[in-house]
C-alpha cells in the first residue's frame, strides 16, 4: 500500500470520525440522540444478531475457500472485507425492511441521498480503476483495488432497500 | 391476534395511524403492527395509546 494512499485513508477516517463526533454532541445537547421507538429497538437488536450470525457463517465459508488453496477471484484480505461488509449489510437490510432503520420522526430522505451519493462515487471510482486495468493485481482483486467496488455495491443495495421501504410505507398509509 | 378495538377507537376519533403514532411518540409502522397483532406493545406504550384515544387499558387491550 503506497504512503499517499495510507495517508489519505487516515485523514479521511479522522475527518469522518470528527464529523460524527460533532453531530452526536449536537444531537445529545438537543436531547435527541435516539428517536427510535420500542419496536424499532427490538428489531435493531435482532438485526445485530442476524448480522453477527451471518459473520460467523461467512467466516467459516471464507476459511474453507482460503484453505482449499485454489486461486480465487479475490485476495484473502478482500474475502475478509467482503465477509464483514456483507454481514453488516445483512443486519442493516433487515432493519430497513422491518421499518427500524429510519427514526420514527424522520422521512429518510437524507439517508437516501447519502447512500446514492456514496454508492455512485464508489462505483464510479471502481469503474475508473477497472478501465485503467488497476482492478486486478496479479489476477486477483485486492483490498486496495476492490474496496470501492464492494462499498459502492453495499451503499447502492442500502439505497434500493430504503427506496423500496418508502414506497411500501406510502402504499400502506394509503391502504389503512 | 388483530386488535380491532384499537382500530375502531382510532377511527372513532378520526385519527390516521400516522397521527396516532405522532401522539404516542412511535412510528406509524408500530401502530400498524399493533393493530395487525404483529407486535405486542409494552405497558408504557399501551398507556400512551389509551391516553391518546381516551380509552382504558381494559377497553383496548384486555382479551375476553
Amino acid at each position: 500500500m503506497s504512503t499517499s494512499f495510507s495517508a489519505g485513508l487516515s485523514v479521511g477516517f479522522a475527518i469522518v470520525c470528527l464529523v460524527l463526533l460533532v453531530w452526536a454532541c449536537r444531537r445529545k445537547k438537543a436531547g435527541q440522540l435516539s428517536h427510535y421507538d420500542e419496536r424499532q429497538k427490538q428489531i435493531q437488536a435482532k438485526g445485530n444478531y442476524i448480522g453477527y450470525m451471518t459473520m460467523i457463517g461467512m467466516s467459516v465459508a471464507v476459511m474453507f475457500i482460503l484453505e482449499s488453496g485454489k486461486k480465487v477471484l479475490f485476495s484473502p484480505g478482500m474475502w475478509v472485507l467482503m465477509s464483514i461488509m456483507v454481514s453488516c449489510l445483512t443486519g442493516i437490510i433487515y432493519t430497513i425492511v422491518r421499518g427500524a432503520y429510519i427514526e420514527y420522526d424522520k422521512k429518510g430522505n437524507t439517508q437516501l441521498l447519502l447512500f446514492a451519493l456514496l454508492g455512485a462515487a464508489n462505483v464510479l471510482s471502481a469503474v475508473t480503476q477497472g478501465t485503467y486495468g488497476h482492478l486486478f493485481v496479479h489476477g486477483v482483486i485486492t483490498v486496495a483495488s476492490g474496496a470501492n467496488l464492494i462499498c459502492g455495491m453495499c451503499f447502492l443495495v442500502m439505497f434500493l432497500a430504503v427506496l423500496i421501504r418508502k414506497f411500501t410505507d406510502k402504499r400502506e398509509s394509503e391502504e389503512e | 391476534m388483530k386488535n380491532l378495538r384499537m382500530k375502531a377507537a382510532r377511527a372513532a376519533k378520526d385519527l390516521s395511524q400516522a397521527e396516532l403514532a405522532k401522539l404516542c411518540d412511535v412510528s406509524r409502522q408500530t401502530i400498524s403492527a399493533i393493530e395487525k397483532g404483529d407486535y405486542n406493545p409494552t405497558i408504557h406504550l399501551c398507556i400512551a395509546i389509551c391516553k391518546a384515544l381516551d380509552k382504558t387499558l381494559d377497553e383496548l387491550f384486555w382479551e375476553e
